[in-house]
């Protein structure tokens, strides 16, 4: 490798004590590298750290550590707790128009009906009409 | 925190600390949001892609194995998704050669064909003509001068995948164009510096 492209080694601390001493010896007698040493320099004196925004930074942190899971637990649970407590209202409401006061199941819905005790209802209708319209 | 290497603070981290991630950004946030602007020249995009690439950071860190090398990670990982934004804006169309070849292609033509204000805040003590004279270097030169305030030559030459040979030589070119350029828009300053 060229002596001369080591320079931004050398200003930049990179080389070995040994590396070093060569390129040292090899200044000496480099003008361009002396030359050249100085524009180096400037640069690697000329820092171009700055840091970013704060408001960068705070949103780096708000869309990763401070985000909130979208499983929340304590909003879960209070969500869980509402749906029970509705399903219960709900399941509740609807036995109880079905159940009368001692607790059988009244629902007509379900049960089959024939012919012929359709016909024997409209028979006893019947009946009860004629005794008390009598 | 502070003491931990940053070896022992990704291991934190895959353990689900978030203060060590937290340490992970206070570390790196500048050389990495310094680094952007260099691509950029934009304070705002550059703040933009340094949040994108930290919260990009933070979902692949937990598989990131290579704990050594996480600055390294981290600047490529800040480099590709400078790519990636520019790819997505339209506003800056990069002509279809140069999509598929050498990044460094892009960065440059990116650079040298987004006309936008130099938002370098100076520090107070910097040479406030050095700094203009790099903005006047190619794209691909300035990054490589503005990596080394972060890394070494030997660590550039990982992250690129390049001969520490090759990083030189261009950074020599860098050199003597900012000579050249310094001597005719500074002189005083050529003077003070390269004289």
């Amino acid at each position: 490798m060229n002596m001369c492209n080591n320079l931004p080694l050398y200003i930049y601390n990179e080389m070995s004590e040994k590396e070093k001493e060569l390129f040292e010896n090899h200044l000496a007698g480099c003008v361009q590298c002396r030359e050249n040493l100085k524009t180096c320099a400037a640069v690697k004196n000329a820092s171009h750290i700055q840091s970013a925004p704060l408001n960068a930074i705070e949103n780096i942190f708000d869309k990763t550590v401070r985000k909130q899971p979208f499983f929340n637990f304590s909003k879960t649970w209070k969500l869980g707790f509402a749906a029970a407590a509705c399903l219960m209202i709900a399941v509740f409401s609807v036995i109880s128009d079905h159940t009368d006061y001692s607790g059988a199941y009244t629902s007509y819905d379900k049960v089959p009906v024939s012919y012929e005790d359709i016909s024997n209802i409209d028979s006893e209708l019947d009946e009860f009409e004629r005794i008390f319209l009598a | 925190m502070k003491q931990l290497n940053d070896s022992e603070l990704v291991s934190l981290f895959k353990t689900g600390s978030n203060e060590a991630f937290e340490e992970i950004v206070m570390r790196y946030q500048a050389d990495v949001y310094s680094y952007l602007l260099s691509i950029t020249k934009s304070a705002e995009i550059s703040s933009d892609i340094l949040q994108d690439s930290f919260i990009r950071a933070f979902k692949k860190l937990k598989d990131y194995n290579d704990e050594n090398k996480l600055k390294n990670w981290l600047f490529t990982l800040s480099r590709n998704m400078t790519m990636d934004y520019y790819r997505k804006n339209n506003k800056y169309l990069i002509p279809l050669e140069t999509q598929d070849e050498d990044e460094a292609s892009v960065i440059d033509y990116l650079s040298d064909n987004t006309p936008q204000p130099i938002e370098m805040a100076i520090s107070n003590g910097i040479s406030e003509s050095v700094k203009k004279a790099l903005e006047e270097l190619s794209g691909e030169e300035r990054e490589l001068i503005y990596l080394k305030d972060s890394m070494t030559f030997k660590e550039i030459a990982e992250m690129q995948n390049k001969p520490i040979g090759t990083l030189l030589s261009k950074f020599n070119r860098a050199l003597a164009k900012l000579k050249k350029i310094l001597s005719e828009t500074e002189p005083e300053v050529y003077n003070e510096y390269v004289q």
